[in-house]
């Protein structure tokens, strides 16, 4: 009768805790357990305990009638060998047509909906199978389910009822499903004569690691394929340009499909500019490449492009949207991380210097672990550190679990593509990764520190840690001198404040007072009285100040938010049953996922004063070989897809059996092979697909095309794209003129948030700053990342979740885009930032203005009849709506700012 | 080896996975037989006819309730001074008992008790017990299913409010308006699907974090809405510009639109970014009519407390969420209480004058929203619930006062109205209320009955994000109480 897989647990924590739902033991009834194969010694005595508190029920509920129900249980044993629904006792039994309707109309169908998950196949649950007649009657380790000399004290009601047992353990069903069920039973267990047995398919349980398994697509070493001979491809062949179209143009051939020709000029510069730079070409530029089309010139843009620096910012925006980089920890104080923008840096930097992709995984996973650590190593840590952190966790045993968890959670999509997390609690359902092997994996992290432990300093002691970057010495020194002292300063009179209301705080305050966030508004309570307006407003400046200056230490020195070990901690990883901290199993050493054919992992002596255990290294070297069967499948995948707007592979973080296979595996091994060939160069790998005649297919539809492929499965042209919220936000900026992108790198801005959307916070505009004009027109990627405060702009477009790994965005059409778009202070500044644009670069002249405006949101020269529009607006504007001219030239330049070519690529 | 099929898992992984971005071949076919994934996958798959994510679907059965006001009492009221009655706590104040408590104090064994500061009177045919803090509350007890044996994961307010928001203490998941519209949309295109009304003094600590979609899209969230002034953020176009200027501005910007579409007519997504802003258009018409309660008869406004100051705000909240609903919104959140410590219902220091001043604000509003939807004939299919992220304990926080620390492992929420049992009491709490102990129920079987009685089949409801079907009431799924319906 259970509803889910692990039933017999719940009767435990009936029995034995009546406290049942505090949160641990709860979270252990919720979670499967772990099967067969893996039974630790520990989970087989919770078993037995099971079976010990089973049968006292089962005594209990035998009181009254125990020989009827053994008997009944002989008997049904008896007649299961003759008649599969009928016992031997039972054969001139028959029951009414109103009878078998009711079962096979009503009963069924409880059974199917609340029961029958875990009560049927080979292995039903505690032994009883409820899709037979007879077998209700033999019943499971229980007992017999029905009482034949009295069916209103069978088993089955009881547990429905939830006297004794408790069935479904999910809560109980409906009166209407128990009144059902009564019936049924009461009236004998009516059943038809032609139904031996309820069909139904029960989930076959985990898959489990052998050699079919282990020979799934994406488990298997990559082998370079051989490239489609061109040869066969009569009369396309001039259409190739490289091995990826070869690849391509074989499978549209064989789907009887063709190429779409090349895009046009404009449409190909302003498609590779937006890809590798998440900006616009000037006007200019694209003028030149029209003049020049040749391949030779489309290679040299994409050179350029690819030297551009706003290339990592692009790129290093995709991979922050994997890593779920935030800026703060979410929940209450929802507090800032320090010195978190220097990993948002270092991943912009590394795409830049094309760090080969496997130095940039090894970095950010053991970078304090490399034999020649530098300061930009030991930030690339700063990975393990960008998650929530509960500071005020209700368990803290747990919460160590829940962080490594979403460390090995974001480590296992998006580096390898696999949903190890789902192997947490129970075996994974739908791949082939056993719990023990999550628990293995999760060995290599168990001795990383938590991010810390409620207060800020915890947070320097586990999570910060001094970096020297090399500059002149005695400079920074006098710099770092003076900073010290101000700080010195700062606290000082920080503390002489609070020192005067310090006395009568109570209860609750005392607390608060623990967190910084808290303690303005604990003296902000006090103005006018223990302290005079002055004090209040002299405490406020000074932490604001000392917030502003911890974050901008002088530079050359500093320091660096990053990963630490304690490998003395004795820390074991071992099973944790249905993922409870409090429930362990046996003990594991380290380890990869098995299905994956892993090399045995010799783990390296570490030594008394070591400040790491060297186990991160050993995943990272694992992970980072180019024998590892997915680490190069996945990264090409998703190079591709953010070239392309799709994978191969449509999963982009899951390339298990529950990820859609690829569309054309052999170009993707192709590519893998490729990309490890040419040291993991991911720019080599953007020029390779950027030259290909693939990707310069115009997005133009085709009606013959169209109707055999309507999504473009085969690639048959290129696809049309929205812009993505920072691209929407940068391109705005970028069309007034305002943009400034040549400010790189440093702490994060602030946007001005409006009033309405800081309200929504406890304390209204709580850790959100002021950026100067100049500041805040930088770039989207630099602005601060508050998990509870997202910039309305760039969160109505889809921005990245921040709270979990993110492989694809979301490309939504809403209205209230267009309210922000149409209305906000945001857009209207910058829709007049834009008037002023086209008026001082064009003069009077309001042909010239539109076009010019025109020809800043699209990059393309504006046609007569497009203008005219435009002035036409203008005149309406004026003449109807009596604007003056000024005005309706904002209100023209709204309206371009609202284009659906301005928020498309072609 | 399963490799397909298991549960969908695959169409619905490249669904989600890839953003709804691409979808595969035949996918329109596949999209009719599960509805719940129509919407979304057309909002950017570029070939299927785009249609509102937000527009009406039909649900997996017939529905009790159409619209959710959920009352969300901030700070977690203390149940046993309000609604949960224990008569041997009086006469006991100040003795030191030993009872396990768990709250932001930490475990304790031991602690002495503080007597409740208010009487209780029977009230309605039913006889319900009700403190004096809600004298007009307890009119309606008729009317109101109690649930005394709540509990929930946390006694923190930070995860305790998510648990209760969205089913998870952890931060990032969907909570329940972002499950409801997603899976039902809302009747009124015209208005957000999923609204939520914030206490003046200021938002729930984790702010956005409370109404947020997590790993949904964007478009369902709360929008969150002003019961002054501009209702909703951006909604006004500007002054200098006005409604008729705006007009032709649209109209101009669809012509330009309608031209870049036309060779690439293919592309729904084009077609329905134009189509956006006419919803907008249509939405900016439509909201400050909904919230225009100048309409609304003196008595009416007397009647939720409109007219005494101290509970004008919060009873205009609750006639603005009878428009809202009125007019198909699906999903309401009005929170009593904000910002910090007393501003919500978080009596760490004092319970008299904190739960004297958030039981005033609120006891007539309230009651004055269950008699008007009676009234109106609307109580019968809208489901109101009241409660907090959790209750209070028996015993005192602090050496001195009468402040009491939160406790998760008991407390009381109620419902009114969308097909709820009027007159009943489900559950109990030990005699002093330090824990739920018969009928216990959890926060996510509170979430079942919610999805229920909107006609949403709580194991069924689900959505594919992480290698997983997420549900509100978990991968396990809870039942709903099945004894609080009528």
């Amino acid at each position: 009768m259970a509803g889910n897989a692990h039933s017999d647990i719940s009767y435990q924590v009936e029995l034995f805790n009546p406290a049942c739902f505090s949160f641990p033991i709860a979270m252990s009834m919720l979670n499967p357990g772990i099967r067969r194969s893996n039974m630790s010694d520990s989970l087989f005595i919770r078993r037995i305990l099971v079976r010990i508190a089973i049968t006292i029920c089962v005594l209990l509920g035998r009181l009254h009638f125990p020989a009827a129900s053994a008997n009944a249980q002989d008997k049904a044993q008896q007649g299961q060998e003759t008649d599969p629904v009928r016992s031997s006792t039972e054969r001139a039994v028959e029951f009414s047509a109103e009878q078998t309707e009711h079962f096979q109309t009503e009963v069924v169908e409880i059974l199917k909906a609340n029961c029958l998950k875990c009560h049927a196949g080979t292995e039903p649950k505690g032994g009883l199978d409820l899709t037979q007649r007879a077998s209700f009657l033999k019943g499971g380790d229980s007992g017999p389910a029905f009482d034949q000399a009295d069916p209103a004290a069978s088993l089955l009601l009881a547990a429905v009822r939830y006297e004794g047992l408790e069935m479904p353990p999910t809560g109980q069903l409906s009166p209407k499903d128990v009144e059902a069920l009564t019936k049924w039973v009461t009236d004998g267990l009516p059943w038809p004569r032609e139904l031996a047995k309820i069909e139904f398919e029960v989930h076959p349980g985990p898959p489990v690691v052998n050699e079919e398994s282990k020979n799934f697509w994406s488990f298997r070493k990559v082998v370079e394929p051989p490239v489609p001979d061109s040869k066969s491809f009569t009369g396309n062949d001039v259409w190739a340009s490289n091995e990826i179209d070869q690849f391509i143009l074989r499978k549209l051939l064989d789907a009887g499909q063709t190429p779409s020709p090349r895009a046009t000029p404009q449409q190909l510069i302003r498609r590779a500019y937006y890809d590798l730079t998440g900006l616009p070409p000037s006007l200019e530029a694209v003028h030149k490449f029209e003049a020049d089309p040749s391949p030779q010139a489309w290679a040299e843009v994409i050179d350029e492009l690819l030297e551009s620096p706003h290339y990592g910012e692009q790129w290093g925006r995709h991979w922050l949207d994997l890593v779920r980089y935030a800026e703060t920890n979410s929940y209450e104080r929802d507090g800032a991380k320090p010195h978190v923008w220097r990993y948002r840096d270092y991943v912009i930097q590394s795409f830049n210097s094309d760090k080969p992709y496997d130095v940039f995984v090894r970095e950010q996973l053991a970078g304090d672990e490399l034999e020649n650590s530098t300061p930009e190593t030991i930030i690339a840590t700063g990975y393990y550190r960008l998650g929530r952190w509960d500071d005020e966790p209700v368990d803290p045993e747990l919460a160590y679990y829940d962080d490594l968890d979403d460390v090995l959670t974001t480590t296992g999509q998006t580096f390898l593509g696999l949903t190890i997390n789902c192997a947490r609690c129970h075996d994974h359902k739908i791949d082939p990764i056993p719990a023990k092997d999550y628990y293995r994996m999760l060995g290599f992290f168990v001795n990383v520190k938590r991010y810390g432990n409620r207060s800020r300093e915890s947070v320097e002691e586990a999570s910060i840690t001094e970096i020297a970057l090399p500059e002149d010495a005695g400079l920074l020194k006098a710099a770092l001198q003076q900073f010290e002292n101000e700080m010195a300063e700062i606290e000082r009179q920080l503390t002489k404040i609070e020192d005067k209301v310090r006395p009568d705080f109570s209860g609750v305050e005392i607390d608060e007072f623990q967190y910084e966030e808290n303690r303005v508004r604990l003296m902000e309570k006090r103005e006018g009285g223990s302290l005079s307006k002055n004090e209040v407003n002299r405490y406020r400046d000074l932490s604001r100040r000392r917030t502003y200056l911890r974050e901008h230490r002088p530079s050359g020195n500093g320091q660096a938010l990053c990963v630490k070990e304690d490998p003395q901690s004795g820390r074991v990883s071992r099973v944790l049953l249905r993922g409870s901290p409090h429930a362990h199993g046996e003990e594991v050493t380290p380890g990869f996922p098995s299905v994956l054919s892993p090399p045995e992992v010799t783990m390296p002596e570490v030594s008394a004063d070591a400040k790491s255990s060297g186990r991160r290294s050993v995943l990272a070297s694992w992970i980072t070989s180019p024998e590892n069967p997915l680490t190069s499948r996945v990264m090409v995948n998703r190079i591709w897809q953010y070239h392309f707007g799709r994978g191969l592979v449509k999963t982009p973080s899951d390339f298990g059996f529950q990820g859609t296979r690829p569309t054309h595996p052999e170009l993707l091994d192709w590519l893998a092979a490729r990309f490890i060939k040419e040291g993991w160069s991911m720019k080599a790998m953007h020029r390779l697909i950027m030259t290909s005649a693939t990707y310069q297919m115009s997005s133009a539809p085709r009606d013959d095309a169209w109707q055999k492929d309507p999504t473009n499965e085969l690639f048959w042209r290129f696809d049309m794209r929205r812009l993505t919220a920072e691209e929407v936000r940068d391109s705005i900026l970028w069309a007034n003129g305002t943009l400034n992108r040549d400010s790189m790198y440093g702490p994060s801005i602030f946007t001005k948030i409006p009033r309405e959307v800081m309200a929504g916070q406890s304390q209204p505009g709580a850790g959100w700053g002021d950026s100067p004009e100049q500041e805040r027109a930088r770039r989207s990627i630099y602005i601060h990342v508050k998990r509870s405060l997202l910039d309305p702009v760039l969160e109505s477009f889809d921005i990245a979740d921040t709270d979990q790994s993110c492989p694809v965005r979301f490309a939504t059409t809403q209205p209230t885009q267009a309210l922000g778009t149409l209305n906000s202070e945001f857009i209207l500044e910058q829709a007049q930032k834009l008037a002023e644009l086209v008026q001082e670069e064009t003069g009077s002249d309001r042909s010239a203005q539109v076009r010019k405006a025109i020809e800043r949101v699209t990059q393309r020269t504006a046609t007569d009849e497009e203008v005219k529009s435009g002035v036409q607006l203008w005149d309406k504007l004026i003449n109807e709506h009596k604007m003056n001219p000024d005005l309706a030239r904002r209100y023209v330049c709204l309206t371009m700012l609202n284009l659906n070519e301005f928020m498309y690529i072609d | 080896m399963t490799t397909q099929n298991f549960c969908g898992r695959t169409r619905r992984e490249m669904l989600w996975q890839t953003g709804a971005g691409f979808t595969g071949v035949a996918l329109s076919g596949l999209l009719q037989q599960d509805g719940f994934f129509d919407s979304q996958a057309v909002a950017a798959d570029g070939v299927t006819e785009w249609k509102n994510p937000l527009s009406p679907k039909e649900p997996h059965m017939p529905a009790k309730a159409k619209s959710v006001i959920f009352l969300y009492m901030y700070g977690g009221p203390s149940h046993m001074d309000t609604f949960d009655y224990k008569p041997s706590m009086y006469g006991m104040d100040g003795k030191t008992i030993e009872v396990k408590t768990f709250g932001r104090g930490g475990h304790r064994n031991q602690g002495r008790i503080v007597e409740p500061r208010w009487k209780f009177k029977q009230y309605g045919q039913c006889g319900k017990w009700v403190s004096d803090l809600f004298p007009n509350l307890a009119t309606c007890v008729d009317d109101i299913a109690f649930v005394h044996s709540m509990t929930a994961d946390s006694p923190i307010h930070g995860s305790a409010m998510l648990m209760m928001n969205s089913g998870k203490i952890l931060s990032g998941h969907p909570c329940m308006g972002s499950w409801v519209t997603y899976g039902l949309g809302s009747v009124n295109e015209d208005l957000p699907g999923f609204v939520v009304m914030l206490d003046p003094r200021g938002g729930p600590i984790s702010g956005a974090k409370n109404w947020s979609s997590g790993y949904m899209p964007a478009t369902y969230q709360a929008t969150m809405m002003r019961s002054n002034g501009n209702p909703i953020l951006d909604l006004a176009p500007p002054q200098e510009l006005g409604t008729a200027a705006q007009r032709t501005l649209l109209d101009s910007l669809r012509s330009y639109n309608e031209q870049h579409r036309a060779p690439r007519a293919d592309n729904s997504n084009l077609a329905a970014r134009i189509a956006s802003y006419e919803l907008a258009f249509r939405m900016q018409a439509e909201a400050p009519e909904a919230v225009d309660i100048s309409r609304e008869t003196d008595a009416t406004q007397e009647l939720y407390g409109m007219k005494d100051a101290r509970s004008e705000k919060f009873g205009r909240q609750c006639l603005l969420a009878r428009r809202l609903v009125e007019r198909g919104v699906r999903f309401v959140q009005i929170y009593s209480g904000g910002a910090h410590n007393d501003d919500n219902w978080d009596a760490h220091t004092d319970m008299e004058s904190n739960h004297n001043l958030h039981a005033g604000e609120t006891d007539k509003p309230i009651a004055g929203l269950i008699k008007d939807l009676k009234d109106r004939d609307m109580l019968k299919d809208t489901l109101i619930v009241w409660g907090g992220e959790f209750g209070r304990q028996p015993t005192a926080e602090y050496a001195q006062g009468s402040g009491r620390d939160h406790n998760s492992y008991g407390f009381t929420i109620w419902m009114a109205g969308g097909g709820i049992k009027g007159g009943v009491s489900y559950g109990t709490t030990d005699e002093l209320g330090s824990r739920a102990v018969d009928d216990v129920c959890h926060v996510k079987h509170m979430h079942s009955t919610i999805l229920h009685q909107l006609g949403l089949d709580p194991m069924k409801l689900s959505y594919f994000f992480g290698g997983l079907d997420n549900k509100l009431v978990g991968v396990e799924g809870a039942q709903p109480i099945w004894k609080i319906m009528s």
